[in-house]
């Protein structure tokens, strides 16, 4: 028994040893850029193709590191700039960037845009740009310029009576569309259909505070404290929550938690559905009922919340290449592979212009709602602790959106669990 | 007699019902809404759900991935926590509290708190996207809690035995080797089967260390199948059977082996 296990062990020994040495003598792919990006099978499938046609172009070599999930790829990032060892290209939303260009992490992208041969500031949407600046620098590269829109299914809308939402139209036509979509269960069990879906998230909230007239923050680029408390921002909150609490046009948490909205939508159980881009690529798969994207309804003025990723380089040696990377998968050939995956809203242009983008024949046939809502976006602030003030009122708006406190409780709550991290952000800038 | 085994018969029925949710839940077919109560069995069982798991992601690479990093950690795992454990009860009194309480110590220190300074560690060694980071910890028998086992387990053998083998001239691999190690065999099977499960789960360290989608180990490609919508649930649950079943095996295996080592071995009896 003991001598099998010294030799088992032994062997264990020996081939970690052997893998030590492999491990060393790995430096031939050190020259590789890489880019970490996490998503599901159908966009990793089209980083694979980004990946390939950088490779077929440059001639120089790229792999690809795909995490699991955003949690899983925040959590490597972080580590692996803590120990020294980042990728050289990551690609991460407007809302999570800061923490790392507070930290000196990122190598500006703004200087090596004035700089390019390959790229030109102008022909870039301005409003993803204005997001990825931090301390008034461009720090990293926008890939894509999406926003929230409402999916709706056009065979239900038929059922109902109901013509397309037209360009302008306005929550109360909103609101009366979802009460006309929404249908009382037939029996015990029976999964009732709802006019509207929406996930209670401060993210999908904003919009409505907006275009209420209210604000969400005293100050996008230098934020102290949330003002959804003011007449206005309390109009757009309130309009929020009674989708849920008033007439019971959304789902409640129990039912999303044994069926998610993008599945119900997906089995034409959900009229509408509020959303960003992402849904695109998994909705192309309906075959059963015919789809289309409407802009965001108004409840004053014209709103949305902007969604935009961008690529990041790390500071370091290898920060050449890995912008070298960024100019092809930021320019027109890179935007316009992963436009036809249908998952992005491309930053440039001359791409969202496309036919790449556009797609005519395939749904949804109003794409250009992506476009006409540019000029209406606005973004949530950028601050080094930004992701948890978010994950703290998150929390606060789901409990309110599902009825377990009152207005004047989530507001409270809000105020009290995001002003140390809001005065953290404060003290942690230059 | 009869109350102890009903006990241990409820005991048994209440580890064993994630097991019956897990194999219910594998057999519903993909694509079905979840059911709305709790569902003790499939109405019609279906496996297209394993199909599935195996199709979205490369679990069959994966699963090999992670077999050969138990395979080469959980022996030596074995072997230097039975060796440390060993050593423990032959140091005088003051030197063996300092190791115990050392090792109670380091038990005590959060995972979360290593990820950076052995990410620095083998990043500077060049052995990021390597197995290196991933069999290394059994170096150092991966957990304190195993040396300690071995320890409790090594000091419960009477003094005399060990000194009578050393009159007889043997040297302290020799003892270990023919005298203590065959007496403390029952934790030498649930060490290995505790190094196991640890190294066959984890998942914060290949999610660290490993980049190269060839390199992953079952745990990543299960968090990715986590993603799907609640409608394919069949095919996470049909996946993580698959990636639970060796785990389940090897506690069966070594099990006989650990009760009746335990019911012959006296000196666990004392």
């Amino acid at each position: 028994m003991a001598r099998a296990l010294i030799l088992a062990g032994l062997a264990g020994a020996l081939a970690l040893a052997l893998a030590l040495l492999a491990g060393g003598c790995r430096g031939s792919s050190d020259s590789a850029v890489t880019l970490q990006v996490f998503g599901d099978a159908q966009e990793l499938v089209a980083y694979r193709e980004l990946i390939a046609a950088y490779e077929r172009k440059t001639g120089e070599n790229a792999s690809l590191i795909e995490v699991p999930d955003r949690d899983a790829h925040v959590q490597k990032l972080t580590t692996a700039f803590a120990g020294g060892s980042p990728p050289d290209v990551f690609l991460v939303n407007y809302r999570n960037f800061a923490p790392f260009a507070a930290r000196g992490a990122l190598d500006a992208a703004g200087p090596r845009l004035r700089r390019s041969l390959e790229l030109n500031r102008a022909d870039f949407y301005p409003q993803p740009l204005e997001a990825f600046a931090f301390d008034g620098t461009l720090q990293c590269l926008p890939q894509n310029v999406s926003s929230l829109v409402v999916y709706y299914n056009r065979n239900l809308f038929r059922q109902a009576g109901l013509r397309d939402p037209e360009p302008g139209w306005t929550y109360d036509e909103f609101r009366a569309a979802a009460r006309r979509l929404t249908e009382p269960a037939r029996g015990e069990g029976e999964i009732r259909r709802y006019g509207v879906g929406i996930e209670p998230e401060l993210v999908r909230l904003a919009p409505f505070v907006w275009s209420a007239g209210g604000d969400i923050v005293d100050d996008p680029d230098d934020p102290g404290r949330f003002t959804i408390d003011t007449p206005e921002g309390r109009e757009g909150l309130l309009a929020f929550l009674d989708l849920q609490g008033g007439d019971r046009l959304a789902p409640f948490e129990q039912e999303i938690e044994a069926k998610a909205l993008d599945e119900r939508f997906l089995d034409g159980e959900l009229g509408m559905f509020l959303s960003s881009r992402r849904e695109v690529p998994t909705f192309r798969s309906i075959e059963d009922f015919e789809w289309d994207v409407a802009p965001f309804p108004r409840l004053r003025e014209p709103a949305s919340v902007l969604h935009s990723d961008a690529y990041c380089v790390a500071r370091g040696d290898r920060a050449e290449q890995g912008w070298r990377f960024v100019e092809f998968a930021a320019g027109p050939e890179g935007q316009r592979i992963l436009a036809r995956s249908g998952r992005i809203v491309p930053s440039l242009k001359s791409v969202a212009r496309s036919r790449d983008f556009l797609a005519p024949g395939r749904p949804p046939r109003s794409s250009e709602v992506f476009l006409h809502a540019i000029p209406t976006i606005r973004r949530l602030p950028v601050a080094s602790t930004w992701p948890e003030i978010e994950e703290a009122a998150d929390l606060a708006i789901k409990r309110a959106y599902y009825t377990e406190l009152t207005v004047e409780e989530a507001l409270a709550r809000l105020e009290r669990e995001t002003a140390p991290l809001l005065r953290r952000a404060r003290d942690a800038r230059p | 007699m009869r109350r102890r085994q009903a006990t241990a018969t409820l005991v048994s029925a209440a580890f064993l019902f994630p097991l019956v949710f897990l194999l219910v839940g594998a057999l519903r077919a993909p694509g079905l809404p979840p059911p709305t109560g709790l569902e003790v069995l499939t109405p019609s069982p279906d496996t297209g759900g394993f199909g599935r798991a195996f199709a979205l992601t490369d679990l069959g690479r994966q699963l090999v991935n992670s077999a050969v990093i138990a395979v080469l950690a959980v022996p030596l795992t074995v072997l230097v926590a039975s060796w440390a454990g060993f050593a423990a009860t032959r140091l005088g009194r003051w030197g063996r509290r300092a190791v115990i309480g050392g090792s109670l110590v380091a038990l005590l220190v959060p995972l979360s708190a290593l990820w950076v300074p052995r990410f620095v560690l083998f990043s500077q060694l060049s052995l990021v996207d390597t197995y290196v980071p991933l069999v290394a910890p059994a170096l150092m028998a991966t957990s304190p809690l195993y040396v300690l086992l071995f320890y409790w387990s090594y000091s419960r053998l009477p003094p005399d035995l060990i000194d009578a083998a050393r009159l007889e001239g043997l040297g302290p691999l020799a003892i270990w080797r023919r005298v203590a190690a065959p007496l403390v065999r029952p934790t030498t099977f649930a060490v290995g089967v505790l190094a196991f499960v640890f190294h066959w789960s984890n998942f914060i360290d290949p999610l660290l260390y490993l980049n190269d989608p060839s390199l992953y180990t079952a745990p990543l490609g299960l968090r990715q199948l986590k993603d799907l919508g609640p409608t394919d649930f069949p095919v996470l649950m049909a996946a993580a059977l698959v990636v639970t079943l060796p785990a389940v095996l090897a506690f069966a295996a070594v099990q006989r082996r650990f009760l009746s080592e335990t019911r012959a071995a006296g000196w666990l009896g004392r």
